[in-house]
């Protein structure tokens, strides 16, 4: 987005310097809220509440609310199930989508079309529809509260068989004929030639995916009631709704940190593939 | 009434400085072609003089009035994009009623105007197209109806045939220079293709690395090159430039003392333009044949050079060589070039 | 490509047709379902519950939508610009972006408390030294779509980022030199080759906004509450499902849930196509 130094785009000076007192102003409350968290998991549980608002931390308590948390609920244990989940869903669904888009991409298969948008169109379905029957389908099949109802359901996901599809079509059709033409199987077509093409538009995806599952909130509270099993997005609120006592807010401040935590490290890693695809996503939408 | 005149231009981008204090003035209904290699700065030049970007030294004068500190759209000038840049979302006709609209004339006029300037590019069974339905030729006329429309002192093309097929540049060439006769507007006109400078030009800015190599018509440079620069980059096939050093390391000392004749002791290479080079039964030297083309209206010969690089002579219908042969060549001192150690041109003496 | 497809039949189309199935029953997870027609829609014709939560949530997804897409823009076009510290600001304003929603949530039940830096920041101007945020039924819809639109601006700012990349410089040039303002570039020229981008906001928008669950189920007493004035659809499908355990009663709801969705977006993309 480069603009040239034209003549154009020249405002008076006072208005600059409004314009950007506002826009500064406005980010700031924007990222407020967040800087809160952040910092409020290093105060003192009383400092929280606190009038006037302690911007930092008078009394730093270091990892004392982490610690807490980790002994209010099985802290560890949402962490690894969080973790656990997303990872599986992001290999899982990256692999499924990759060939379910290959597969429509360059393939002739009766119904090709009409498939295809119906898998699309399943993107607008809202998770609620869904709850219920898979909720009564993995009760069927035995797997409320173990981790294969966690992490199965999950797998398929609509928006990115509609990615990959988009991104294989771009491969020319004459590198997989001269493949065919030397004697490889459409696996070894589909793992040697078509995936290592896709890597940019796998690592946006997985960026994705990972950041919708660790955030995923209705299914795990649904497919699961046991403490040890929850997910991080469920456990954070036994902080913050516990039966007896008070909000614990040190250590809510604490898990929420630590929940968003992974989802910043994902983006500083990943930032470049991340818009790439989304841009992508956006464009061809 | 449409001037225009650049003073001690320069333009620096952070570090890399692309154009570097030119001098020039375009004169009335003039037609100017700005041409050079890739990078040379010819576009930033255009854009310079369009406003769209701001000179970080010098000035700019359109019909005497300093422009310099003047937004594009007040300069009166307008500029045919090398994408054309037309509006997607818009027919032929909005687009080229555009610079009306925003302007404020009312829609009765706007169509009139419109309409007629149609007429001239006869785009007028087109008008209500958009851009995506239109060929590149057509969208082309519609880039250059909606500068026309807004009446400017000055028309600025920027590459606009480079996205057109052979047959195509050559009929809008044509086309350009029609309207030229027609509008008697000045025109900057911007390319690569030594071949379009030379055909629409009545003078030719030769440009390389942010400086005017020469500035001259289209005969003048291709007869009168001011260094080996501009005389290899006008003209296809390549000028042949001969240092002399090789020609007495070949033997050929007639032809040393011939060219310190002609030009002077400090010559150091002489330039021979292709079709000056010629099969002669006492030629003045000979060279082996090594390819040849045949074009139909013309045949081009390839023969061993003096450093490496072949020499090329072009003879008109189609005269036969057997490759590996050895042919006999002389040349005409008239259309003869000399150049000194720096590159630049000696006068003959 | 078969195991795509298997997998897909097995736990997307497969439960769309069993919830729907389930939607004519009713069922308790704890019998079997008892098949009982449409009864189910009918009930949720005449259920105090569900028509209020209709209510909750198209005023929930205008609400948002409309200060979303607005304000998305908005923003996009700020970083867009000139700005100096635009690469600070820029990153400022994505935080809101990072954390998932429910912790979105946690976060503003802390800075919404009734004794919290919110009611601190106002006392000078409203003399209370408590306010129920998040407990009054006036307040608390008001907090919890500005919560969401917090939330969601920056993220929708992105995609009209992209949109906007897609626009050549080139008509910007040629515009300015057509002698437009900037106003005028931006409302003839931007706009209009932003609908693309503008109708995929809207559309995503508008279908996160009526599926409006984890906000209200972590930032209202009593899920919903106070007085159901929170209840949206996704909240009460969950309820009825379960808290309740009435699923058929859920599914049905779903189903109604479904069918506004698919209607809502059909008309945007209707609306929205161009021919250019």
């Amino acid at each position: 987005m480069s603009r040239s130094s034209s003549r154009e785009s020249r405002s008076p000076l006072v208005w600059q310097w409004f314009g950007t007192l506002l826009v500064a102003a406005f980010a700031l409350a924007f990222a407020f809220p967040v800087y809160f968290m952040v910092s409020s998991a290093f105060k003192a549980e009383n400092e929280i509440l606190a009038i006037p608002i302690h911007i930092l931390p008078y009394q730093f308590a270091g990892l004392e609310e982490f610690r807490r948390a980790m002994e209010i609920a099985p802290l560890a244990n949402y962490v690894w199930n969080s973790a656990l989940v997303s990872c599986v869903n992001v290999v899982c669904t990256l692999l499924l989508s990759a060939m379910a888009g290959y597969g429509f991409a360059k393939f002739n298969l009766p119904f090709k079309n009409f498939l295809f948008f119906f898998v699309i169109s399943t993107m607008m379905i809202p998770q609620q529809i869904l709850v219920v029957p898979l909720f009564v389908e993995i009760k069927y099949f035995g797997w409320v509260n173990t981790y294969w109802g966690l992490i199965v359901p999950g797998l398929m996901n609509a928006f990115g068989v509609f990615m990959m599809r988009q991104f294989i079509a771009e491969i020319p059709n004459e590198i997989i004929e001269a493949g065919r033409a030397d004697g490889a199987s459409e696996v070894q077509i589909f793992v040697i030639l078509v995936l290592p093409l896709l890597l940019p538009a796998l690592a946006s995806l997985a960026i994705i995916i990972f950041i919708w599952s660790w955030g995923n909130f209705l299914w795990p509270l649904v497919a699961v009631s046991n403490e040890k099993l929850a997910v991080l997005a469920v456990g954070i609120t036994t902080y913050t709704q516990p039966y007896q006592r008070q909000p614990m807010w040190g250590a809510a401040m604490a898990a929420a940190t630590l929940t968003t935590l992974p989802v910043l490290i994902v983006f500083l890693a990943f930032q470049r593939h991340f818009v790439k695809g989304i841009t992508a996503a956006a464009i061809k939408g | 009434m449409g001037s225009i005149e650049l003073k001690s231009v320069g333009k620096r981008f952070a570090t890399f400085e692309a154009i570097r204090s030119i001098e020039l003035k375009v004169e009335d209904r003039e037609r100017v072609v700005f041409v050079g290699p890739s990078g040379c700065g010819k576009s930033t030049l255009l854009r310079l003089i369009c406003g769209i970007d701001d000179v970080t030294e010098g000035r700019i004068f359109i019909d005497g009035v300093d422009v310099t500190a003047v937004g594009s759209a007040k300069r009166g000038v307008a500029m045919v994009f090398q994408n054309y840049a037309l509006y997607p979302h818009m027919t032929a006709e909005q687009n080229m009623g555009f610079s009306l609209r925003v302007a404020g004339v009312p829609k009765g006029e706007r169509r009139k105007i419109v309409r007629g300037v149609a007429a001239i590019l006869q785009l007028e069974h087109l008008l209500h197209r958009y851009p995506k339905e239109l060929s590149g030729g057509q969208r082309q006329r519609v880039a250059i109806g909606r500068a026309m429309v807004r009446r400017p002192k000055a028309f600025l093309f920027d590459e606009p045939l480079s996205n057109l097929d052979a047959a195509l540049r050559v009929e809008m060439r044509l086309e350009i220079i029609r309207l030229h006769e027609q509008l008697k507007t000045t025109m900057i006109y911007v390319t690569h293709d030594q071949a379009e400078a030379m055909t629409l030009a009545d003078r030719i800015v030769v440009l390389n690395s942010g400086n005017i190599e020469q500035v001259d018509t289209p005969r003048n440079i291709y007869h009168h090159p001011a260094n080996t620069f501009v005389a290899k980059f006008i003209g296809s096939p390549k000028i042949n430039l001969i240092e002399v050093d090789r020609l007495a390391a070949a033997g050929l000392g007639q032809l040393v003392t011939l060219a310190g004749r002609l030009f002077g002791s400090k010559v150091r290479s002489i330039g021979i333009r292709p079709e000056m080079l010629q099969l002669a039964k006492n030629g003045a030297f000979s060279r082996l044949c090594m390819n040849v083309e045949y074009f139909g209206s013309e045949t081009i010969a390839y023969f061993e050079g003096f450093d490496g690089v072949p020499l090329a002579a072009k003879a008109s219908g189609e005269t036969h060589f057997q490759l590996g042969q050895s042919y006999k060549l002389s040349f005409d001192t008239v259309g003869l070039v000399g150049f000194d150690t720096t590159g630049d041109a000696l006068p003959p003496l | 490509m078969s195991p795509a497809v298997l997998f897909f039949a097995v736990f997307a189309i497969f439960p769309i047709l069993f919830g729907s199935y389930l939607s004519l029953t009713r069922y308790n997870l704890l019998s079997p379902p008892v098949y009982v027609g449409f009864k189910n829609y009918f009930a949720l014709l005449h259920d105090q519950k569900f028509l209020f939560s209709l209510r909750n949530t198209v005023v929930f997804v205008l609400g948002s939508t409309v200060p979303i897409w607005i304000g998305s823009l908005i923003l996009a076009l700020v970083f867009d610009s000139k700005v100096p510290g635009r690469t600070v600001w820029r990153a400022l304003f994505f935080l809101p972006v990072l954390p998932p929603l429910i912790v979105v949530a946690v976060i503003w039940k802390v800075i919404l408390h009734p004794y919290g830096m919110v009611t601190a920041i106002l006392s000078p101007f409203t003399g209370l030294g408590e306010i129920p945020w998040l407990t009054d039924p006036r307040l608390s819809p008001i907090m919890i779509i500005a919560v969401n639109n917090w939330a969601l601006i920056p993220f929708f700012a992105m995609i009209w980022l992209a949109g906007l990349a897609a626009i050549p410089d080139e008509l910007r040039h040629a515009s300015a030199l057509d002698g437009a303002s900037r106003m005028q570039t931006f409302f003839l020229v931007v706009l209009p080759l932003l609908k693309r981008t503008a109708v995929l906001v809207a559309a995503l928008s508008t279908i996160n906004a009526f599926q409006a669950f984890i906000l209200q189920y972590e930032l209202t007493p009593d899920k919903g509450g106070p007085a159901d004035v929170n209840l949206t659809l996704g909240l009460l499908i969950w309820k009825y499902g379960f808290q309740y355990l009435r699923m058929g009663d859920a599914a049905a709801a779903s189903v109604v849930l479904f069918a506004i969705i698919l209607l809502v977006t059909l008309i945007q993309l209707l609306l929205g196509r161009s021919k250019y």
